[in-house]
């Protein structure tokens, strides 16, 4: 197993962006907050190392597993928010027009006048157009 | 202190941040937090901060307060 880089009660962990994205390493790196300090820096290319140094004596491996831990569980919550908007949100907007039947008819109502106002805006647009002159 | 980003000297305190990491905002955070007993340069990617009179636990718990700025956006 590659051990991680330890210097002066700090260990660092170098961190695939594409992998686990800057968002993630934040929230990772909050709930270690009342633990350690927290450093960021950008490594190389795609890559980002997150120091940690630990408040109270604690082994530095041990605290470095945990965080690659950490950020595992929240690279899988921001995914499976992803994937789950769409269903959410319609979750919700179903929840909420049960709930105010009227908010539908308002829905409704908005939507053919946002509609309206984009065919009067192309209508518009056409008109502007210069008209081609036939060739002779 | 021996790290490659947290320096101490005769003349204080060093800390370096990346500016893809720790942008302007962080860096005002800094400014406003430390007033005249602190220098800051921007060198190519990096900015260093230069602490006269600073505690390092200060400092870097300064730098968790960025933390949660950043999460929270």
């Amino acid at each position: 197993m590659k051990k991680f880089i330890k210097t002066d009660g700090w260990v660092k962990i170098p961190v695939q962006i594409k992998a686990y994205p800057l968002q993630t390493v934040y929230s990772a790196g909050y709930v270690f907050m009342d633990r350690a300090y927290i450093y960021l820096d950008l490594d190389a290319r795609d890559k980002v190392a997150v120091w940690l140094k630990p408040k109270a004596k604690a082994d530095l491996d041990t605290l470095a597993m945990e965080f690659c831990q950490e950020l595992l569980s929240y690279a899988h919550y921001f995914a499976s928010l992803k994937v789950n908007a769409e269903s959410t949100k319609l979750l919700l907007q179903r929840a909420l027009f049960s709930a105010a039947p009227s908010l539908v008819k308002e829905a409704e109502e908005k939507e053919i006048q946002d509609l309206i106002k984009e065919l009067e805006q192309e209508e518009e647009k056409e008109k502007r157009k210069p008209v081609k002159k036939g060739k002779k | 202190m021996t790290t490659p980003f947290l320096k101490k000297d005769k003349t204080g305190i060093c800390l370096k941040l990346h500016t893809a990491l720790y942008g302007q905002a962080a860096v005002d955070q800094f400014r406003s937090t430390y007033g005249d007993g602190l220098t800051i340069v921007r060198r190519g990617t990096y900015w260093i901060l230069s602490f006269a009179d600073a505690v390092e636990a200060d400092i870097l718990d300064s730098l968790e307060s960025f933390l949660v700025l950043s999460r929270n956006k």
